[in-house]
């Protein structure tokens, strides 16, 4: 297998629906992308389009505007986690040595679409419809009564997020909020507020990756890459007992996708992690293993998942400050690694980045992680 | 899949169980098994009772899917089993003993408080 490499990125601002028509917003971070690489269109081999939620045969009236290139085009949907599939895609395509040069950009906006789960007809247990919002209040309940973490924990992981997210230009919560602003706020489900929620608005994000021999052949600049150092998805099967999924798929995912990078958990820097409720940061960090058993929450009010922390946790906002556009967002915190990795991310600069692991979890649940070095 | 008329106690819910590797189910695995792929004669359909205890019960303050706020929603083992989630009515916390009833014109099982609970 290759090495593969992100040679360029680029984003359009995550924000609440608009009457903007979704090309409009895809093409301006595909351009970004292209522009960042040094990579022109004619030169793209194979492009993937991660999308959700706008329905069908996306990608080429959009990409038309871009120039004429016959390369393939794929659409990828895997729900919340599409772009960190895409972007698992196309690096298994270059690895493979089927491609140089491969674009993946994720576009959508929001739209109420039915699920798999909906339409297949199972004859579903006769309870009320159970939103995501009531299935992580539930972790929320189960794990605060578990671990002993507090509602005070909780708005703190939010209190961060929405924090960072200000500090980034590309996302969708433009405003601090205080832990004692949420703590005040009146609760949703349980005890989560509307402030612990992701925000699902429109957006647009996109990669271009590259070989080794690519970055060569075309000139591009070696020193701006970070290698894709390892890829893996992790699907989630029934077990009998009461295991939450999302968080044992988490564990696995881990575990493979540093084995594969032949990185250990403390080699790791900084973390982009699939908040889209904030008890859910907390459980996966504890999943990972990036605090000693029993300690997340205490390393948390420390501090050392802040930027500039021992391991920064979602630099960008994550979800719950930056945004989940769904199809865009796997493909956004890989952006948002990039960036940090070069040094370019302005005033929400972690300090050095040299492994940064990216955790998507989907519905299904699937859950796909990269880690991403950068020598 | 309610089988029971309205307000009868409790409600009786159809479910599967696998005659390869006893896997169950509910909904029922009809097109096949989750952990073998057994299908047809392998999957017995079965009716319970909803009977079972409260895992965890949380307070929905909003109007979600389509339910009048504030409910109780909470999860709960069966005593066939699986695990369900459902609206609460009455005195619900962490350990009751609760049944289900069609309640007919929500086409729902809601969970009501019984004695002998306290044991989750």
């Amino acid at each position: 297998m290759r090495d593969v490499f992100i040679v360029g990125a680029g984003i359009d601002a995550y924000r609440p629906a608009s009457d903007r028509a979704y090309a409009d917003i895809g093409l301006p971070a595909i351009r970004m992308a292209l522009t960042d690489a040094g990579v022109a269109w004619g030169g793209v081999e194979s492009t993937f389009v991660s999308t959700a939620l706008l329905g069908v045969a996306v990608g080429r009236p959009m990409l038309r505007h871009l120039g004429i290139n016959a390369a393939p085009i794929v659409h990828v949907e895997n729900a919340s986690a599409s772009g960190s599939s895409a972007i698992g895609l196309a690096r298994d395509k270059i690895a493979a040595g089927l491609a140089d040069v491969v674009l993946v950009v994720g576009v959508d906006k929001p739209a109420m679409l039915p699920t798999g789960q909906e339409l297949v007809g199972d004859g579903a247990w006769p309870g009320p419809a159970a939103p995501p919002i009531i299935l992580f209040a539930l972790m929320a309940e189960r794990l605060s009564r578990e671990y002993g973490w507090t509602r005070e924990d909780l708005a703190r992981v939010a209190a961060k997020n929405h924090a960072n997210a200000s500090l980034n230009p590309a996302a969708q919560s433009k405003r601090p909020v205080s832990q004692a602003d949420i703590l005040a706020a009146p609760p949703i489900a349980g005890m989560l507020t509307k402030f612990e929620c992701c925000p699902v608005g429109e957006g647009g994000a996109a990669v271009v990756l590259a070989s080794s021999d690519a970055i060569a052949r075309l000139g591009l600049d070696r020193d701006r890459a970070v290698r894709i150092a390892a890829s893996v998805s992790v699907t989630e099967v029934h077990n009998g007992g009461d295991e939450l999924a999302e968080i044992e798929i988490t564990r696995q995912a881990t575990d493979e996708v540093l084995d594969r990078a032949g990185l250990h958990i403390d080699d790791i820097d900084l973390v982009e992690l699939h908040d889209a409720f904030s008890i859910e940061e907390l459980a996966y960090l504890d999943a990972m293993g990036i605090s000693a058993p029993g300690r997340v929450a205490k390393d948390a009010r420390a501090g050392h998942f802040d930027i500039g922390g021992r391991c920064a946790v979602s630099a960008s906002g994550g979800l719950i400050g930056m945004g989940h556009p769904v199809g865009p967002t796997g493909i956004g915190q890989v952006v948002e690694m990039v960036r940090q990795m070069r040094g370019e991310a302005g005033s929400r600069q972690h300090t050095r980045t040299r492994a940064g692991l990216v955790h998507m979890v989907g519905l299904g649940a699937v859950c796909v992680m990269h880690v991403l070095t950068r020598t | 899949m309610a089988q029971a008329e309205a307000g009868q106690s409790p409600a009786l819910l159809t479910m599967s169980r696998c005659r390869r590797d006893g896997t169950l189910a509910l909904p029922p695995d009809r097109r096949g098994c989750r952990t073998c792929g057994a299908v047809g004669e392998d999957i017995e359909i079965l009716e319970i009772a909803a009977t079972g205890i409260v895992l965890d019960v949380i307070t929905v303050h909003r109007p979600l899917a389509g339910q009048a706020a504030p409910y109780l929603l909470g999860e709960v083992r069966l005593d066939a089993g699986p695990v369900v989630k459902g609206i609460c009515v009455g005195e619900v916390a962490r350990g009751s003993r609760v049944e289900g009833r069609f309640v007919s014109e929500r086409s729902q099982v809601c969970f009501h408080p019984v004695s002998g609970g306290r044991d989750a």
